[in-house]
């Protein structure tokens, strides 16, 4: 048992060292505690998102090589019809397709060297407007033949070409309509052409502003004239 | 899926329903410009799901549906539909609806769907509004004028991963937005860990904090108790205290008790006094009225005589008238003047007697003034001797209580001495420390001694020992060296043997010959290629030493340099001459020339240089076997030498270790045993000067003492001096108590004397009650210095007074009665205010009051058996009792009450010389008196 002059100078020695402390932040147990669960919650939230970050590389690389294979496939079909579609319109000369400026195809651009018959390899501005037109007409067909689709309309294709180059083109799409099932629905000025389809469709517009829709039966007007 | 027709209503100008069949083969629009041809086509894309106005031609989507003409008014809503037959010939039919103002809607064969369902099956069929196939004006001149780029998005149409970009582009996004995210939420755990850091810091302290603050908590529980504790022990001391204190009130309360008892009692027999003093003065007044009637009788008998002789006068002036008148008067007269001469005679003889008296009186008063005078002054005499005596004898008691004291104290002093004298072997233990510390400082010197020569011997040895070990480490190095060469050339040799035994026992000239030293190369060089070639004959080809008859060997031949020479070389070797050098020396036929370094030259001038060297080494290494095998034992036993004497060593240095920490530890022992003795020597000698001033001490208190003694005995001679000059209040009391008696003797027997006659005891009254006044006084003042002692001696002289009457014992009383004398300020006011009434009613006697503190002795209490008078006995009870003033006693017993009432609360009072209170008393008696009259 001490006396109360001991018991009253231990109490002060602690009750100074508890004022050497300072002020004391009471609270901070819970805080921290609140705050680590935060900072727990955070980081399970970190790891969601470098994990979505890893997904969505995984899945853009996954894309970018889905996208670079199917392109470079597509490219290499589409250069082949390419190269034979315009060979057959030209009647000759030599064509083909060619990636640029990138190494990854699905950046790179796609450029055509054509090189009609008896003439230099040379830029597609520098061609006449019906080779451009051909040419052009060769890298659609290409295109479409890559993927043929169930329809194909060609509105007003056939205008800058002279009369041998549309029969070439007309003897294209008879190919065409052999070679797919295919329906081709053209828009045309041009007799020649009007005179290779199947059927025809008049567009008139007899009241201003409103058209009227007339079908032409090429068949049975020519069974008409014949018969006539 | 095939398409088979497009059906249009509203939209853009086929503001009619109209149908477009689309069969297999190829389909011609044909018209003039402007007439809605390429509308078709848009109508296409649009029911595909085309959603950009700027590819449909129109600022808005609502601008597909019919807009009006001046004829026309405008549609609420447009058309598409589109019937095709899918892959497996179901019927589809797609329609696209727009109404004005509400957008557009997809319906698949009747049901709604989505616009994404609508693409999802057109792209599944391979077209879609942004199909290749779908070639609109002006697209060839955009394919040509495209930029690559651009015309690398028909390449991917064509793939089929025109969406491809979109998502990719979406995932990248969300993979920027999912960055940003991440970084933002790294930034927060950054935050989130500096407040961590800084909240486990609080943390920390905050538990520190509490943990402090329950400490604090338990202190303060800790100190409340200490305090409680405290507080309950000063609370059992108050209580200890206070039973102490209730034991005391106990005590004080049984002693005021008693005080109460005696002052009652004391009260009683002042009452008593009292009555007896009253009883004194009734009698002297009774005297006085005697001596006033003896006067009246006396003027009575004057005027008798004076009536008579006037009656004389007239007889005579009747005789002439008759003679028988004269004659009766004659015989009247006669007889007249006899009873006349009787008369004269008589008054004569009263006259005669009356001066007598007067004087008989006076004197007696006179007397008994003068022994009144001389009674007091012996008394005052007596109390100031004994108060002397008495001082004088307390002197010697104090001086002699002194002496004994210091007589005690000197004893006392004389034991310690004693005791401390006895403690006189701290010398021989001071001595017998210091000896042990010197003992032990010597054998400390001598371990550190014997230590420090541990110490270099420790050193020598380990020299001893590095030096053993290095000469051991030598030997061994050497050794292994000689023996790494000596197995090296043993093989060597062996391997030769081996050949030789393969070579059928024949040995070789070189394995038999041996060279000195320095020599193997000239010999080398002299047998040259010879030197394999086997001793002895043998059949078949080959070179054979055969030997053969060997000359004189010159003298500084070779053959005196091979020890080891079989006869079959020596013959070759004797001619050889051998020099260290060759400088041309001239050979005769036959002779050789060898030098050290194995050049050979002949007599013939042949001259062979460098050759033999496999040879020479050969015989070096079999001297160098040779060599080291004689080299061998000797190292093997110095090896072994060296590595005992390093074991010896570090065995000797093992011991002396061992030694040293024994002597290390036993110096630490005899440092301590030092340190312990140089300890009691300090405490040996502190002890001795704490005695020797102690001693000193001892001395200093022995002088004081002395002194002191010197001088209480020389107060005491003083006082015994002073006491024995003193006569002896013992024998002096009785001789004034006799003289008292004596005086009041004579007192008494004078008014015994005058008491019978009525006139002559008449004038004694005052003067006694005036002599009792007076003679209080001493009585007072000796009895307040009287202790018990003279109390005894008073008491026997009570005694004595007793027996020698009733006067005796009223004056004792009086002067036992003065021992308490006492008063208070309440008595002061009284009596004065008694004083005043005194003075009103009866001015006459202002000297008594000059007899301060006389009779207030009547309240005394100690009483012996002679105050039991029956005067006292008469008023006791009104006296005693304040509550009982009525009780019918003498005359003035009511006014006697408050009187005593203040008696009593005098006697409460403190204790103290009151003067006024015995007059107050006195005045009381007088009035009494008074009253009487």
């Amino acid at each position: 048992m001490r006396n109360s002059g001991v018991e009253s100078e231990a109490m002060d020695q602690l009750v100074a060292s508890r004022e050497r402390i300072g002020p004391v932040n009471l609270v901070a147990a819970e805080e921290l505690a609140r705050i680590e669960q935060e900072a727990g919650a955070s980081a399970a939230e970190q790891a969601e998102l470098v994990e979505a970050v890893h997904r969505l590389r995984g899945s853009i690389g996954n894309l970018n090589r889905e996208g670079r294979e199917r392109l470079r496939a597509a490219f290499e079909e589409v250069n082949e019809h390419f190269q034979r579609l315009f060979t057959r319109l030209f009647e000759g000369g030599q064509a083909h397709l060619a990636l640029i400026d990138s190494d990854d195809v699905l950046e790179a651009g796609l450029e055509i060297f054509a090189q009609p018959p008896g003439k230099r390899l040379q830029s597609l501005t520098l061609l006449s407007g019906g080779e451009q037109a051909l040419t052009a007409i060769a890298l659609i067909f290409a295109l479409f033949l890559t993927n043929p689709a169930p329809i194909c309309v060609l509105d007003e294709v056939d205008a800058p070409l002279d009369d041998a180059n549309i029969d070439r083109f007309c003897d294209l799409l008879d190919a065409m309509v052999k070679e797919t099932d295919t329906r081709y629905l053209i828009v045309t000025h041009n007799a020649v052409t009007m005179s290779r389809m199947h059927r025809l469709f008049g567009v008139t517009m007899i009241e201003k502003g409103v058209s009227r829709l007339v079908s032409v039966d090429l068949g049975a007007a020519e069974e008409l004239l014949a018969a006539e | 899926m095939r398409i088979r027709q497009l059906r249009l209503s509203g939209f853009k100008s086929f503001v009619e329903p109209a149908t477009l069949r689309i069969e297999p083969g190829l389909t011609g629009v044909v018209g003039p410009n402007g007439c809605g041809k390429s509308n078709l086509l848009e109508a296409i894309r649009w029911v595909m799901g085309e959603n950009s106005p700027k590819s449909m031609r129109s600022g808005g989507m609502d601008d597909v549906i019919f807009a009006g003409t001046a004829t026309r008014p405008q549609r609420d809503f447009a058309e598409v539909v589109l019937s095709a037959e899918d892959g497996r010939g179901e019927d589809l039919e797609i329609t696209r609806r727009i109404e004005r103002g509400a957008g557009s809607a997809y319906r698949l064969n009747g049901r709604d769907v989505r616009a994404k369902d609508v693409a999802l099956t057109f792209a599944d069929a391979a077209t879609g509004a942004h199909s290749p196939a779908l070639v609109s004006q002006g697209k060839i001149a955009q394919v040509i004028a495209a930029k690559p780029a651009e015309r690398r998005q028909m390449l991917e149409e064509a793939a089929g991963i025109a969406g491809l970009h979109v998502r990719r582009k979406d995932a990248e996004q969300k993979l920027r937005a999912t960055e940003a995210n991440l970084a933002r939420l790294e930034d927060l755990m950054a935050g989130l860990d500096s407040q961590m850091a800084t909240l486990r810091r609080q943390a920390k302290q905050a538990e520190r904090y509490t943990r402090l603050s329950d400490e604090i908590r338990v202190a303060e529980a800790r100190l409340v108790f200490a305090r409680w504790r405290d507080a309950a022990a000063a609370a059992e001391a108050a209580r200890k205290e206070a039973a102490g204190a209730e034991a005391r009130v106990e005590a004080a309360t049984v002693t005021t008790r008693e005080a109460q008892a005696a002052q009652a009692e004391a009260a009683a027999k002042l009452a008593e006094a009292r009555d007896e003093l009253a009883d004194r003065r009734d009698d002297a007044s009774a005297h006085g009225h005697r001596m006033a009637a003896l006067t009246s009788q006396l003027e009575a008998a004057e005027q008798r005589l004076a009536d008579l002789t006037r009656q004389r006068e007239r007889l005579e002036q009747d005789r002439g008238e008759a003679d028988r008148l004269t004659h009766d008067a004659a015989e009247a007269l006669a007889r007249l003047e006899r009873e006349l001469a009787a008369g004269q005679a008589a008054l004569e003889a009263d006259e005669a007697r009356r001066p007598a008296l007067a004087a008989q009186v006076e004197e007696t008063e006179r007397a008994g003034r003068a022994a009144e005078l001389a009674l007091a002054k012996a008394t005052a005499d007596h109390a100031g001797v004994e108060a002397e005596w008495r001082v004088a004898q307390a002197a010697i008691d104090q001086a002699q209580a002194r002496l004994t004291r210091l007589d005690g104290e000197a004893r006392r002093q004389a034991d310690t001495r004693q005791a401390l004298a006895q403690a006189g072997d701290l010398e021989a233990k001071l001595a017998q420390a210091k000896e042990a510390a010197s003992s032990a400082t010597e054998a400390a010197a001598a371990m550190r001694t014997t230590l420090e020569r541990q110490r270099s011997d420790k050193e020598a040895l380990q020299v001893r020992r590095d030096d053993a070990a290095s000469a051991l480490a030598a030997a061994k190095a050497e050794l292994a060296g000689i023996e790494r060469e000596h197995a090296a050339l043993k093989q060597d040799r062996e391997a030769r043997e081996r050949q030789a035994a393969g070579r059928a026992g024949r040995r070789a000239a070189i394995d038999t010959v041996r060279a000195a030293r320095g020599y193997e190369r000239a010999l080398a060089a002299v047998l040259g290629r010879d030197a394999k070639a086997p001793l002895g004959m043998a059949e078949g080809d080959g070179r054979f030493w055969t030997g053969g008859t060997a000359p004189q060997p010159l003298a500084d031949s070779l053959l005196r340099h091979v020890p080891d020479c079989p006869p079959e070389l020596a013959v070759r070797l004797a001619l050889v001459r051998v020099a260290a050098e060759d400088y041309g020396q001239a050979l005769d036929p036959g002779q050789w020339l060898v030098t050290l370094a194995g050049h050979l030259r002949r007599w013939d001038g042949f001259v062979a240089r460098g050759e033999g060297a496999a040879e020479a080494a050969r015989l070096e290494a079999d001297n160098r076997f040779a060599e080291l095998s004689a080299q061998l034992p000797p190292l093997v036993t110095a090896v072994e030498a060296a590595e005992q004497q390093q074991a010896q060593v570090q065995s000797d240095l093992a011991e002396l270790q061992r030694a040293l920490i024994a002597t290390e530890r036993d110096l630490a022992g005899a440092a301590d045993a030092e340190r312990q003795a140089l300890r009691a020597v300090d405490q040996a000698e502190a002890e001795r000067e704490r005695l020797a001033g102690r001693l000193a001490e001892l001395d200093r208190a022995a002088q004081d003492l002395a002194e002191q003694r010197g001088l209480a005995e020389a107060e005491l001679e003083t006082a015994q001096g002073r006491k024995s000059a003193l006569p002896d209040p013992a024998t002096a009391s009785p001789r004034l108590a006799a003289r008292r008696c004596r005086h009041l003797g004579r007192h008494r027997s004078r008014h015994a004397g005058s008491s019978p006659g009525p006139q002559r005891s008449s004038p004694g009254g005052p003067a006694v009650s005036h002599g009792w006044s007076r003679r209080a006084r001493p009585g007072t003042r000796g009895c307040a210095r009287a202790d018990h002692g003279s109390a005894l001696g008073y008491r026997r002289m009570a005694g004595a007074l007793v027996r020698s009457g009733t006067a005796a014992r009223r004056d004792g009383a009086a002067v036992r009665g003065n021992r308490a004398g006492a008063g208070s300020r309440r008595g002061q006011a009284c009596g004065a205010d008694a004083r005043d009434r005194a003075r009103r009613h009866r001015p006459r006697p202002p000297h008594r009051r000059t007899g301060s503190g006389g009779s207030g002795g009547c309240r005394s209490a100690a009483g012996g058996p002679a105050f039991r008078s029956r005067i006292g006995r008469r008023d006791r009870g009104a006296r005693q009792c304040p509550r009982k003033p009525c009780r019918p006693c003498r005359a003035g017993g009511e006014r006697r009450g408050p009187p005593g009432r203040d008696g009593a609360h005098l006697g409460r009072a403190v204790p103290g010389p009151a003067p006024a209170a015995a007059p107050a008393l006195r005045v009381r008696g007088r009035e009494r008196a008074q009253f009487r009259r």
